[in-house]
């Protein structure tokens, strides 16, 4: 009787204890997820040394990113392909696409990386891990890569975080 | 310690102190000071960039898990740069580079050495300390694994025959016998270098 | 010259012979030339070697660098190294809170179904960065001065 009796106090407790801790678990989870909503911005670039590219609908790059670019790299003249903004949220990927044959996936990993992958044509080329903080702080993300179907010139793919 | 508190104008003692008591503005402070010399460290066992980074870092975060045990024995830089060895170390025992080799080999150890003549003049005298640096960094590259760890643990760190052979998990005889052979053995690239440069 | 006796002689630079033996092999020196040609190359070896290590500094800023230390070290800081901030009650508090959330958070865990993305991403590893047939001659690099990290990648 005694045992039956401390059992059910006991199961009573654990109760309590089971419904507190699912409680702060769905607010603690909830609140994470809020908090780890990033919004990104792409920008898919052309570099070349040629007067324009054979793209029509491309825009030059003007301004402070131009001046990064061209202060790193060698190439003469940057060309706006497409630019994307975005949000990426964490628990769930974000694909965007980018062209026919570069399409970039992101993923918060936790509170300070967030992990971005590189297809080109549905291949991986490459993964990178990139901390939150620093794009925070405006720090550019940037794959690029040697344009196979011109000698000479190459792609950029530039990740910032929008200032708000 | 407060957010306002100056940080760039603290000792090290201070800010091992802080970071004992759990401030971590301190301890990024120490890092932001001694990033490079760790770096450096890690860099010049394992000869690899990427590993050399991740190392340090590893070294960064076990020193703030281990900072109670530190008590001023050494510098706090000392402290942190033997954490940094044991890593490396570690890898380099995980990745078997630090492995015993054969027994026909260790008998072959300095084989090449043993009939070198002794370098006599001193051929890289005059040289700017910064091409000097290069040369002997360019050296130690050529060295194996144990060669140049054990010049590394002696003459950078300055440590004994006995605390090297603890380090690197051998005796004090194979101490002796890899430092003289990593010491003729660079001595010999250094002048095959400076002769191959001047050519 | 055997080996063992040139041992000996660097063990007699380098300050670990007993100073018995050290009277022994000073003699040596100075009456064996091949002795004495071996103690000139060692002396200069360490000469070279002495204060002259390159110096290397870190191919990152201080803040990518310490952001990626930082990553490693609040999980820490938040369980165990920083018992100073809490008051004995809210401690109190938090030390009912904790076992509860963590059985309520492994419970929801067991009875999420095998599909659901939560789950798939909980079998993540923390740190790795996956690589497929990347790597093979990419390359990152940092701009200090722009604020830009670049990744070559040299297979599109």
């Amino acid at each position: 009787m005694t045992n039956m009796n401390g059992r059910q106090g006991g199961g009573g407790w654990v109760r309590l204890v089971w419904f507190f801790g699912c409680v702060c678990a769905w607010v603690l989870g909830s609140a994470d997820t809020q908090a780890m909503e990033i919004k990104l911005q792409a920008q898919l670039i052309w570099g070349t040394n040629d007067e324009k590219p054979a793209r029509s609908e491309c825009k030059e790059v003007s301004g402070r990113l131009r001046e990064k670019l061209a202060r790193v790299f060698k190439w003469k003249n940057y060309f706006l392909i497409k630019e994307e903004t975005f949000t990426v949220k964490s628990g769930a990927e974000r694909r965007v696409k980018m062209s026919d044959k570069c399409t970039l996936e992101f993923q918060v990993v936790d509170d300070f990386t967030l992990e971005v992958q590189l297809f080109g044509e549905g291949t991986l080329l490459k993964t990178v891990r990139q901390p939150i903080q620093a794009l925070r702080q405006g720090e550019l993300a940037v794959l690029a890569g040697d344009a196979k179907d011109k000698l000479g010139d190459a792609w950029f793919v530039v990740l910032t975080m929008p200032r708000k | 310690m407060s957010r306002s508190k100056d940080y760039s104008s603290a000792s090290d003692d201070a800010l091992v102190r802080d970071a004992q008591g759990g401030d971590m503005a301190a301890f990024e402070e120490l890092v932001a000071r001694h990033r490079d010399k760790v770096y450096a460290r890690a860099y010049s066992m394992m000869r690899n960039e990427e590993e050399a980074l991740d190392l340090s870092q590893e070294a960064w975060v076990k020193s703030w898990q281990r900072i109670g045990q530190f008590h001023g024995e050494s510098s706090f830089a000392t402290w942190l740069t033997r954490i940094v060895i044991n890593l490396c170390l570690d890898a380099m025992r995980r990745q078997k580079r630090l492995h015993a080799e054969s027994v026909e080999q260790m008998s072959q150890e300095g084989g090449l050495e043993r009939h070198l003549p002794a370098v006599q003049v001193d051929m890289l005298e005059g040289l700017e300390r910064q091409e000097l640096r290069e040369r002997i960094d360019a050296g130690l590259s050529q060295l194996s694994d144990a060669h140049r760890t054990v010049l590394i643990l002696h003459e950078f760190e300055g440590l004994e025959y006995k605390e090297c052979a603890k380090r690197m998990g051998c005796s004090i005889g194979t101490i002796m016998s890899r430092l003289f052979y990593a010491r003729r053995r660079l001595a010999a690239l250094l002048v095959g270098l400076h002769q191959e440069r001047k050519a | 010259m055997n080996e063992q006796t040139a041992w000996r002689l660097q063990a007699w630079l380098d300050g670990e012979l007993p100073s018995d033996e050290a009277a022994e092999v000073l003699r040596l020196v100075n009456a064996d030339r091949e002795a004495a040609a071996l103690v000139r190359e060692l002396k200069l070896t360490r000469a070279w070697l002495t204060g002259n290590e390159l110096r290397r500094v870190v191919p990152e800023s201080r803040e990518f660098y310490w952001s990626k230390i930082e990553r490693e070290l609040r999980p820490a800081v938040a369980t165990a190294a920083d018992p100073a901030p809490h008051s004995a009650g809210g401690w109190g508090w938090w030390r009912w809170v904790i076992p509860a959330t963590l059985a309520a958070a492994l419970a929801v865990f067991l009875w999420m179904p095998a599909s659901s993305p939560t789950r798939q991403n909980a079998g993540l590893a923390p740190a790795e960065v996956e690589n497929s047939q990347e790597d093979l001659g990419n390359i990152t690099f940092r701009s200090d001065s722009e604020q830009m990290t670049v990744y070559w990648v040299n297979n599109l």
